[in-house]
């Protein structure tokens, strides 16, 4: 047999490399079309592993809320704190009349943030450490958005990232077109999500002062609440509260009383804190067989 | 004459390693004594301790028993070898850095003034022959350029005592002589130069005095001359294989 | 001094001649401006996450410059055989050690200059304040903590045989002490006897290189310590390095010199 001279092997070895890759990878391209949607670089290069990556961001974002003073994980064990950042949002939607002694709210989170020293070198190591607790003001709350979204990339089903993202691009930054932007891109990921129908809908009355859009968001909201299986609405009752006292107050803002007390009462068939509620009730009540 | 380079029943033991071997012996009861102005060849077989004698010299490992001395300093102290200057068999130098910089680098070491390591090093640069490359990396030079290198950097302090493992072993006939030049030239200034090969043709022409090592112990020492008619001889060569027990075998 | 000072000297030679610095400069250069470069939110003022990334980068990039510049000093003397016409010198085995010190800790601090130089730059691209006071005082203490680095990857070279382990084994170290040095205490508190009494010793024992970390601080514009207690770090960073060099002498002076 004859001997093949190097310099044609070369050729060959290349063309061959050539054409078992087109064929592979129009193979792949043609599985990938007849089976689920692209899922992103993110899922293809960490898998099931990117949504550690997201907590870890959430967290970051929560650590540039705080200004850098943050627990450690050895810290957070033995005081378990909640994340501010998104913490926050929830504080200012709950509208369930319960009163918020915000300054004893804030002092103990400070508390809980706060690492102590139990020996002469820790303490010389929190002297190093920042010390002085508190949270980004005028317009610095930005800072955390990086963070917020690379965690929506990598998480795309971690609701609570986009109604934090958005509710600091909507409150603290006066952005509510890239608030909306947000949600919309959480609703292409999670269409029947209801958190993120009442974060628009608040988006909505807030921020462009639609309350026939925001009701109707709300609206959806309740539905898809309802649609959830019994576990699901057992546990999130207070969700229910929350949309329905919203919406009870829109309804109240535009006079509908009779309705603003529909929703109130199903608001309080659920809330932690059905007394409250009931005075509200009672003062819509005194407004609507006012003169 | 004084005495440049002494050892007093030099003994060096290695340990038997970790399987519990027992010690190996390199050196026992060797007395040297090297004067000023001599070319001294220092022969012996592989493994009869030349290197561990000359490693003793230079403080790179710590005599078992007995004692080293130049200049009458112990070699223990790093100021014994401020008068020395020393070639290694194989020459590996800091690649990184170019001939010129390699010579300043040593320079500092001797604590030798900046106008002074400036005339030294062109000096040197120009008696190794090294003019066209004293600015390139040392890794881009040849094996011959390297020992080249390398013989500068033992004349950078001037020397007074030359200590030299094999000068001109892996040396083309042409860098053999220059070697010898050297040494030839450095014996007319007046210093003393200690050196070990196994090239007996060389040690015969450029050594005054030689020492003869064979399974650690000093075998014979003294004058080339003197030696040849003492053992019956015609050359040094022969002198060393009577006395390492050569016994030439007959060729059928 | 003179003879510490020219060994020192050539191992910064040494640093930039080669090429690992460049790469991981570039490298942090590279993915910092592209961090930079990412639209988040048409938000031209987003710093924070930027100076983070910069800042953690500069971190990983000085610690592999300073222990790979660290833990080939001797091993590749013993290796090329440089140490044979070093040691014919009137130099002794204390004043190797003490340049190789030396010179990595400078080469180190040298190659934190040219990052921080860099971080400034990117940083004051969005920031129309720049904090020079804390820049310095951060680098200062990056540069200390590095001297500890350098301490312990020159002691693992005259104890492990091969670069790779020593590398390998120091890395581990450094980033162990990072995530958890400062928590042992509390760690301990939660052990049984005997574990509880093995992680307080290490609590005291190990260089706790994490307190010199003040990245937080300057991510978050928050107030640095004062000169005070830099200066109480600085002498912390110092003993350590000291008795890591001792123990480095101790070794070496009795060690054989070829491979």
């Amino acid at each position: 047999m004859k001997a093949v001279s190097p310099k044609l092997l070369f050729p060959f070895l290349i063309v061959l490399a050539y054409t078992l890759g087109t064929v592979t990878y129009s193979r792949a391209v043609g599985r990938a079309a007849i089976g689920a949607s692209d899922e992103g670089a993110f899922k293809k290069l960490l898998g099931d592993g990117r949504r550690l990556f997201a907590g870890q961001f959430v967290e970051m974002a929560d650590v540039y809320f705080h200004s850098g003073m943050y627990p450690s994980i050895f810290d957070r064990a033995s005081q378990p704190a909640t994340k501010a950042v998104t913490g926050a949002v929830n504080d200012h939607d709950d509208h369930d009349g319960e009163d918020h002694d915000h300054e004893e709210h804030e002092d103990e989170h400070a508390a809980a943030m706060t690492p102590v020293a139990e020996n002469w070198l820790e303490a010389f190591i929190h002297r190093f450490r920042i010390t002085k607790h508190s949270h980004l003001t005028e317009g610095n709350e930005r800072e955390i958005l990086p963070w917020l979204k690379l965690a929506i990339e990598l998480d795309p089903q971690n609701i609570e990232t986009y109604t934090t993202a958005a509710y600091w691009l909507r409150r603290s930054l006066q952005r509510p077109e890239e608030a909306e932007a947000v949600l919309r891109e959480g609703l292409r990921n999670n269409p029947t999500n209801y958190e993120l129908l009442f974060e628009m809908g608040k988006l909505y009355k807030e921020s462009k002062q639609d309350h026939e859009r925001a009701r109707n968001l709300w609206l959806a909201a309740l539905q898809c609440w309802q649609r959830q299986d019994d576990a699901a609405r057992e546990a999130n009752g207070r969700d229910l509260a929350k949309i329905a006292s919203n919406l009870g107050e829109l309804d109240e803002e535009d006079g509908n009383y009779s309705q603003a007390i529909q929703d109130l009462e199903l608001a309080k068939s659920v809330s932690p804190h059905p007394e409250a509620i009931q005075a509200w009730i009672e003062r819509i009540r005194a407004k609507q067989s006012a003169p | 004459m004084s005495i440049i380079l002494r050892t007093e029943k030099l003994r060096v033991e290695y340990p038997g390693g970790k399987m519990r071997q027992p010690a190996k012996v390199a050196l026992q009861g060797l007395n040297l004594q090297v004067t000023q102005g001599e070319v001294f060849g220092f022969l012996g077989p592989n493994g009869a301790g030349k290197t561990t004698t000359m490693n003793v010299l230079l403080g790179f490992i710590p005599p078992t028993s007995g004692s080293a001395a130049l200049f009458g300093i112990d070699v223990r102290q790093p100021i014994a070898r401020q008068r020395i200057g020393y070639l290694p068999e194989l020459t590996y130098y800091y690649k990184f850095l170019t001939a010129e910089e390699l010579l300043r680098f040593y320079a500092k070491l001797f604590g030798l003034p900046r106008s002074e390591t400036d005339l030294r090093i062109k000096k040197l640069i120009a008696l190794v022959e090294l003019e066209h490359a004293a600015r390139r990396p040392i890794k881009t030079y040849s094996k011959g350029m390297r020992q080249r290198v390398g013989l500068a950097q033992a004349l950078i302090n001037n020397p007074d005592l030359l200590i030299l493992d094999e000068p001109t072993s892996g040396l083309d006939p042409l860098g053999r002589m220059k070697v010898r030049e050297i040494i030839q030239r450095l014996k007319n200034e007046g210093k003393t130069v200690f050196f070990s090969s196994h090239e007996m043709g060389e040690v015969e022409t450029v050594c005054d005095h030689v020492a003869i090592l064979h399974q650690g112990e000093l075998k014979a020492t003294g004058v080339v001359a003197d030696l040849v008619a003492k053992y019956h001889a015609n050359n040094l060569e022969q002198v060393f294989l009577k006395i390492v027990g050569y016994q030439p075998q007959e060729v059928a | 001094m003179s003879r510490i000072w020219a060994v020192a000297m050539v191992v910064i030679k040494e640093l930039y001649r080669r090429k690992d610095f460049y790469v991981l400069f570039v490298l942090t250069a590279l993915l910092t401006l592209g961090a930079l470069s990412v639209n988040f939110f048409d938000d031209p003022k987003i710093i924070r996450y930027v100076k983070d990334i910069c800042l953690l980068l500069i971190w990983l990039s000085t610690l592999i410059i300073a222990i790979v510049t660290t833990a080939r000093q001797l091993p590749a003397e013993r290796e090329d055989r440089t140490i044979f016409p070093l040691l014919a010198k009137p130099v002794s085995r204390g004043q190797v050690i003490a340049g190789k010190f030396l010179g990595c800790w400078l080469a180190s601090g040298l190659a934190l200059l040219v990052f921080y130089v860099f971080f400034v730059a990117v940083t004051g691209l969005r920031e129309p304040h720049l904090m020079w006071g804390a820049y310095v005082k951060s680098m200062f203490l990056h540069w200390m903590m590095l001297a500890m680095v350098v301490g312990l990857t020159l002691l693992g070279s005259v104890i492990f045989t091969a670069v790779s382990s020593n590398v390998t084994i120091c890395l581990v170290a450094i980033f162990g002490i990072l995530f958890i040095g400062e928590h042992l205490a509390k760690l301990a508190v939660k052990q049984a006897e005997p574990v509880r009494a093995i992680t307080y010793t290490l609590f005291y024992c190990i260089p706790h290189i994490e307190l010199f970390d003040v990245r937080r601080q300057i991510v978050n514009d928050q107030p640095l310590p004062g000169w005070l207690d830099c200066g109480l770090a600085s002498l912390y960073a110092a003993a350590y390095a000291g008795v890591l060099l001792y123990a480095t002498w101790l070794l070496f002076r009795r060690k054989s010199l070829s491979t």
